[in-house]
C-alpha cells in the first residue's frame, strides 16, 4: 500500500521586497527636506559622501535594514556593500519612468516626506500619483491568469510614507508615477552594490 | 565599504514575498492498481503504433473510457481545484483536461519549454526507473526535471546561496508522483539514462473561457 498522501504547494521563487519605518525620522526628515530645498545635491553626487548628521542617521537606519535583508535572505556573514544615495525633489508633473538598477545587489526609496495629494479634481478613479509601482518579473506570466489569482496583477504599488524605507532586489523594475503637487516629493533613491570581496558572490 | 548593522534591537523590517511561483507535488494515495492499470493501458498504444509518445498533439489520452484513466482525469481534476481554492479563487470555473502519454527510452528526454494556452500544466508520474549508478558526471539527474525560475537575470547578483542564486528547482518524481505547475514555467526533463522505460503522462488544465467554450 502506498504511503499517505504527502501533498505540498511549494511557493518559489518569491520577489522580496522589504519595508522598514525608521524610527526619530521627524528631526533629519526637516534636514533632509532642506538640503533638497538648497539643491545640494538633488541629481547629482551621491548624498552618503556629504558630512551631515541627517545624512549619517539614515545611513545608520539603511545598514539595520541590510543587516535585516542579509539575515532574512540567510546570507551570513553579510558581504561589504556600498551605499549610493541620490537626494531627489519631483515637483509638479515629475515622474520616473519604469527601469531598474543595472549592478546593484538592491535598490530601493526613503521617503522624506509623505507626498501632498494632487491638486488636479479631474483624475480617473484609478491614477495614483506619487505612488511607487513595481513590476512582477515573470514578463508575461499574467498573460493567462485568472482574475483573483495572485498572478493576474502585474504590478504592486506602494504608498510613500514619510520615514519609510523600501528595498527591493536591483534588477526588479519599478516607475514613480507623476507627482500633482506644488509641494516637492522629496525622497533618496537608493543602490546598494556589493563590495570588493567577489569571493561571497555566487559563483 | 561598510558590513551590515546590527539586527538585534531595534524595529524590524516587513518583508513581503510577491508573485512566487507555485508547484504542486502530490504522491497520489492508493496509486498502484491505477497506475499498473495505466501502465498496461499505454503499452498497448504504443504497441499499436510505435513511436506515437513522440505525436503527443494527436493523442487525447483523457478521451478513453479505461477505469484508471477515469481515476488519474478525477485526481487531476481535484488537484486543479485544491490549486484554485489555494490561491484565492473560490467561483466556479469550467475547464478542459487535454492530456498525452510519454514514453521515454534510454536517452530520450525533453529539452526546456513552455506550455502555451494552458493555465496549469503537469505531469503523473506512472514508471520511474531508479537512476542508474554507471553515470560519472555528477551534474546529471537522470529522471528529474528541473523548473526555471520565470525571473529571468534575478541570479545574476546573488551572495552565496541565498534563494535566489539558485534558478533551477530539481524535483526527483517517483512512481503516483503527481506535479503541477502554472504553464508559463519552463522546465526541462532530464534524460532517461535506465534501460527501463519511464513513463508520464503530462497534462494542460485549459480554461474554457480562453477557447470560448464557455
Amino acid at each position: 500500500m502506498s504511503e499517505p498522501a504527502q501533498d505540498e504547494i511549494i511557493p518559489l521563487w518569491p520577489t522580496w521586497i522589504g519595508q522598514l519605518q525608521i524610527p526619530g525620522a521627524e528631526e533629519p526628515n526637516r534636514a533632509l527636506a532642506e538640503l533638497a530645498a538648497r539643491g545640494a545635491p538633488p541629481g547629482a553626487g551621491n548624498l552618503f559622501e556629504l558630512e551631515h548628521r541627517a545624512v549619517a542617521w539614515l545611513r545608520e537606519g539603511i545598514a539595520a535594514a541590510l543587516g535585516q535583508w542579509f539575515e532574512k535572505m540567510q546570507v551570513q556573514p553579510a558581504p561589504q556593500w556600498r551605499l549610493d544615495g541620490r537626494l531627489e525633489a519631483l515637483g509638479f508633473g515629475h515622474y520616473r519612468e519604469l527601469g531598474n538598477d543595472p549592478g546593484a545587489y538592491l535598490a530601493g526609496l526613503y521617503y522624506v516626506n509623505t507626498p501632498a495629494p494632487p491638486e488636479l479634481e479631474h483624475l480617473r478613479s484609478d491614477c495614483q500619483p506619487s505612488h511607487v509601482s513595481i513590476l512582477d518579473p515573470r514578463v508575461g506570466f499574467n498573460a493567462l491568469a485568472l482574475e483573483g489569482d495572485p498572478n493576474f496583477n502585474e504590478s504592486r504599488t506602494l504608498v510613500p510614507v514619510a520615514g519609510m524605507l523600501v528595498l527591493w532586489p536591483g534588477y526588479l523594475r519599478h516607475c514613480s508615477r507623476v507627482h500633482l503637487a506644488r509641494a516637492p516629493w522629496v525622497r533618496v533613491a537608493l543602490r546598494i552594490e556589493l563590495g570588493s570581496n567577489l569571493a561571497a558572490l555566487t559563483p | 565599504m561598510s558590513a551590515a548593522g546590527t539586527t538585534g534591537a531595534g524595529p524590524r523590517m516587513a518583508f513581503t514575498g510577491l508573485w512566487p511561483t507555485l508547484l504542486v507535488r502530490r504522491q497520489l494515495p492508493g496509486f498502484e492498481q491505477p497506475t499498473a492499470g495505466l501502465a498496461a493501458h499505454i503499452l498497448e498504444q504504443e504497441a499499436r503504433e510505435a513511436d506515437y509518445t513522440a505525436r503527443y498533439q494527436e493523442q487525447n489520452f483523457f478521451a478513453g473510457e479505461h477505469p484508471a484513466v477515469r481515476w488519474l482525469e478525477a485526481q487531476i481534476n481535484q488537484s486543479a481545484k485544491a490549486f484554485l481554492r489555494h490561491v484565492g479563487i473560490e467561483r466556479t470555473l469550467s475547464w478542459t483536461l487535454f492530456s498525452w502519454y510519454n514514453t521515454n527510452r534510454y536517452g530520450d528526454h525533453h529539452a526546456p519549454h513552455t506550455h502555451p494556452r494552458s493555465y496549469l500544466s503537469g505531469t503523473y508520474y506512472v514508471r520511474v526507473p531508479p537512476a542508474p549508478a554507471s553515470i560519472d558526471d555528477p551534474r546529471a539527474r537522470p529522471g528529474c526535471i528541473s523548473f526555471y525560475d520565470p525571473r529571468n537575470g534575478a541570479n545574476m547578483i546573488t551572495v552565496g546561496t541565498e534563494p535566489d542564486a539558485r534558478a533551477a528547482h530539481v524535483v526527483r518524481p517517483s512512481a503516483g508522483t503527481l506535479l503541477m505547475w502554472p504553464s508559463p514555467v519552463q522546465h526541462y526533463v532530464h534524460p532517461n539514462l535506465a534501460e527501463e522505460h519511464r513513463v508520464t503522462i503530462s497534462f494542460n488544465v485549459i480554461m474554457d473561457r480562453y477557447t470560448g467554450a464557455k
